[in-house]
């Protein structure tokens, strides 16, 4: 999709136009559910995140002023959304575990599950932004809110736990 | 395991079919409150100016929309009516978001059809149809491939163009004429045309060539915005144009504020000034050792060393800092127009050389990157077009190829204060390409290479401009500033912020941490320290010198007047920052270990350190030598910060010359197990580095060593 699409694109969504909205949402709606499903590990609370920064993008979309910054805003929403889950969990007491079969018990020498359950929300949050969404570490640093040097080094450990090159 | 395998595994998992973008508008539909965004004049001028609409296509708009005379005629009359006014003006007229909506709407047609009007013919109201053709429903996406809105816009074109036929001197330019500029006569300087027929040169001297840049940009001033909107131009047209303006009005700028060598560290309480020696390195089986001047690489063979080759920075330019790594050394170097690094393998040879433009004022570097901040005046002493864009935007090199920063990444906020740049490049250390830019167009004096943070004069004061949350530019007016830094600190007590992800950051993350030296009321030198948002957390005042320049590391704040460290204060809680007296000390800091040294006209006294808690230092070992000179001219000398070597408690050491009354006697004291000195008589050079090369610490002269961890 080419800039002037983009801002056409965006012109229409903010004028209310749903289809744009969705055309906007086709380029980033993978690395969206994929960020929030590692970071929450949960099918039913990722697609809730997903739901909620949509909607708030929708709603506010008129704010955006340049063509590129609807990937930043969706995603800055996105991870908003992520980290108010996590809160949730941890006022509840809820300890985030992948249960799913489909979790392969091991990778590479790597148990996956095990070391998703014992990364700290923060760092599972960048590695997920990292792995999943494909997403550079400044993109990752504005999305989160984290400064750069700190999503550079929680991706370090992230990437380490996992042994990845 | 690689990246891309876990990527791999991690989508295989099939995305739930409720947020696949063919269901999503039932989401939003299921929205119990749904709020379709409203425009109001500031989001409207602000879409307007990214369209690139120009003045008389803004008037004609505002006359299209059947705006209130009054509110038109007042724009007309006030060709330098600032931002803020206008927006006031608009709000006052009556318009309602609706009118916004469907002049924006109108708007993108003109953008998209690139048509071009001139401001004294356009007589005509354009829109003929019913003024429900433009409204809001009608421009619902659904529709905008169906064939009513094919009618729409064909409608448009033939009211342009039967507009352009009721105007016997091409009112209107339409597609066709674009490539027949020769015809196109601009008979008024005033004249609005569309940025891409801007063929505007700049000339050496200030001679401009072919002047046709849309100046009036919307129909005001810049120079009058009270308040100018920061934004990333929307095309390179926009800056060509603010360039231009500034060029015109004879704003270069471009004064930039000098770089700052992390020279001294605060070491408990001592203030230890490390020498101007880059140091030695150790890479795979090879020694580094750096001066400003250029770095000699040495092999071990045996018990000996020789020099494998020396390395000299770029005509004209000085080594600035060095980074090594497990496989290769990064050497920065800059002079007063550039700056950029080459990395080096273990045996010397080159693997890449970047190099970004302007005078150096920040250095950054990370585990695997390293970012530079300059400040970037192109030399405008050749002809150049909008379409030239590596003359006039700023620009990188890597490995000889050249890069132009894209306009998107460059801010600019209208004002047209300078022709200069504010750069930030981030830079991979693995292969040298760029990682990301960003820019700031105008009078720039600092540009921070942590994150982005641009420091712009404007008259007498300056402004602070860098990235929000959203990476979106944000700006603040402050003083006049006489030094800049940014640090990463440990803010501990961060408020709760209202936006619900905002609050997440938990109060123990690090946050950029802007200092800034700014002038008091009383005219004394004070520094700003500042959070999120620019807003200033605390202030440290009545500091007794003029202050030169700032930097942060570590959470200390070190203050440089023109004799170097004057001031030191912990900022690890930015809200009370605490001053930190010191003494002075000469040597170096690894960790939590100071190797200093200490002459007199007779001895030479080195002392090992070691930092505890709450500041506390206490002195490890110490070696004292006393020298039988009695002559001042000859007193003793340190051999330079290379051979100064700091392993552990268990190794160092450092060299120093003096004379005996009979020899010139170059002497290594060793520290630690073997408290050993080696000693060499009448050796021109004496001894040069002491480094670890392979595994071993080879005192290095000549082209001989000594190894002392056999």
């Amino acid at each position: 999709m080419d800039k002037q699409e983009y801002r056409e694109l965006q012109e229409m969504a903010a004028n209310g136009g749903m289809k744009a909205f969705a055309r906007l949402y086709e380029t980033i709606y993978r690395e969206m559910y994929y960020t929030a499903f590692y970071s929450l590990a949960n099918d039913a609370d990722a697609v809730e995140a997903v739901t909620a920064a949509v909607r708030t993008t929708f709603s506010s979309i008129g704010k955006l002023h340049n063509e590129g910054a609807f990937r930043h805003f969706i995603m800055k929403h996105l991870c908003g959304a992520i980290k108010m889950k996590f809160k949730e969990y941890a006022a509840d007491g809820i300890e985030i575990t992948y249960d799913e079969k489909r979790v392969r018990k091991n990778t590479d020498g790597v148990d996956i599950k095990q070391e998703l359950n014992r990364l700290p929300d923060t760092e599972r949050l960048v590695l997920s932004l990292y792995v999943g969404g494909k997403f550079k570490t400044d993109e990752i640093a504005q999305y989160t809110g984290i400064s750069l040097s700190t999503v550079k080094k929680k991706l370090d450990r992230a990437l380490t736990a996992f042994e990845l090159d | 395991m690689t990246v891309s395998k876990l990527y791999d595994y991690m989508t295989e998992k099939v995305v739930p079919e409720s947020v696949m973008p063919q269901n999503i508008t039932a989401v939003l539909m299921d929205d119990e409150n749904p709020t379709i965004p409203e425009l109001d004049a500031f989001t409207f001028l602000n879409r307007v100016r990214a369209l690139g609409i120009g003045s008389a296509d803004f008037l004609y708009l505002l006359k299209g929309c059947n705006a209130p005379a009054e509110a038109v005629e007042k724009i007309e009359n006030n060709p330098a009516m600032n931002l803020q006014t206008l927006i006031v003006t608009l709000d006052g007229s009556g318009l309602t978001s609706q009118d916004y909506t469907r002049m924006l709407y109108t708007a993108r047609q003109i953008w998209e059809r690139t048509l071009t009007m001139r401001l004294d013919r356009v007589q005509a109201v354009p829109a003929e149809e019913d003024e429900e053709d433009y409204s809001y429903d009608e421009y619902e996406p659904e529709e905008e491939a169906n064939g009513d809105n094919e009618e729409i816009y064909e409608d448009n074109d033939a009211d342009f163009e039967e507009a352009d036929d009721s105007h016997e001197n091409d009112n209107f330019d339409d597609d066709d004429n674009d490539d027949d500029d020769d015809e196109y006569e601009y008979d008024d300087e005033e004249s609005p045309y569309h940025k891409k027929m801007i063929t505007a040169s700049f000339i050496c001297g200030g001679l401009l060539i072919g002047l046709c840049a849309a100046i009036n940009y919307m129909g005001f001033e810049r120079s009058d915005i009270t308040k100018p909107i920061s934004h990333f131009s929307a095309d390179s047209g926009e800056l060509f144009a603010e360039l231009h303006t500034a060029y015109n009005n004879g704003n270069i700028g471009g004064e930039a504020l000098p770089f700052t060598r992390e020279d001294s560290v605060l070491f408990g309480t001592m203030l230890i000034q490390q020498p101007d020696a880059l140091g030695s390195y150790s890479v795979g089986a090879s020694a580094f050792s750096a001066m400003p001047d250029g770095i000699t690489v040495y092999i071990a063979e045996e018990e000996s060393v020789s020099v494998k080759c020396t390395i000299a920075p770029p005509e004209g330019a000085e080594f600035v800092d060095i980074i090594c790594g497990e496989d290769k050394l990064t050497a920065v170097f800059a002079d007063e127009n550039s700056a950029g690094f080459t990395c080096y393998d273990e045996s010397g040879k080159v693997l890449f050389t970047t190099v970004q433009m302007g005078a150096l004022t920040d250095i950054y570097a990370d585990i695997d990157s390293i970012s530079l901040g300059t400040v970037y005046i192109p030399e405008y002493t050749e002809s150049f077009t909008i379409e030239d864009t590596d003359k006039y935007l700023p620009v990188f090199t890597f490995n000889g190829e050249q890069h132009t920063i894209p306009h998107d990444r460059i801010i600019t906020d209208g004002t047209a204060l300078g022709c200069g740049y504010a750069v930030y490049g981030d830079y991979s250390l693995q292969n040298g390409e760029a990682l990301s830019s960003t820019a700031a167009l105008g009078n720039p004096v600092y540009s921070d290479a942590e994150e982005f943070l641009a420091i712009m004069r404007i008259s007498d004061s300056c402004r602070l401009i860098s990235l929000d949350s959203e990476g979106l530019p944000e700006a603040k007016d402050i003083g006049n500033i006489n030094g800049c830094a940014m640090g990463n600190v440990v803010m501990t007590k961060l408020s709760e912020d209202t936006e619900p992800y905002d609050s997440v950051i938990t109060p123990e993350e690090e946050q950029p941490l802007i200092a800034t030296a700014e002038k008091a009321e009383d005219g004394t030198d004070c520094v700003y320290l500042r959070g999120i948002g620019l807003e200033p957390v605390s202030v440290i005042s009545n500091i007794p010198c003029k202050i030169t320049s700032l930097r942060i590391d570590d959470g200390i704040l070190y203050i440089y007047d023109e004799n170097g460290v004057a001031v030191t204060a912990d900022i690890f809680d930015p809200t009370a920052p605490k001053l930190v007296q010191f003494t002075a000390a000469n040597g170096i800091v690894k960790e939590d270990l100071a190797l200093c040294s200490e002459l007199t006209d007779k001895n030479v006294k080195l002392t090992l350190y070691r930092r505890g808690e709450d500041r506390a230092v206490s002195e490890v070992s110490s070696s004292t030598v006393l020298t039988s000179s009695t002559d001042s001219s000859t007193s003793p000398q340190l051999c330079g910060g290379n051979t100064m070597y700091l392993g552990s408690e268990e190794l160092c050491g450092a060299a120093y010359t003096y004379f005996d009354g009979v020899s010139v006697i170059s002497e290594y004291t060793v520290f630690g197990k073997t408290n050993t000195s080696y000693t060499l008589f009448d050796d021109k050079n004496g001894f040069t580095a002491a480094a670890e090369i392979d595994g071993a610490v080879h005192l290095i002269y000549g082209e001989s060593s000594y190894v002392i961890n056999k």
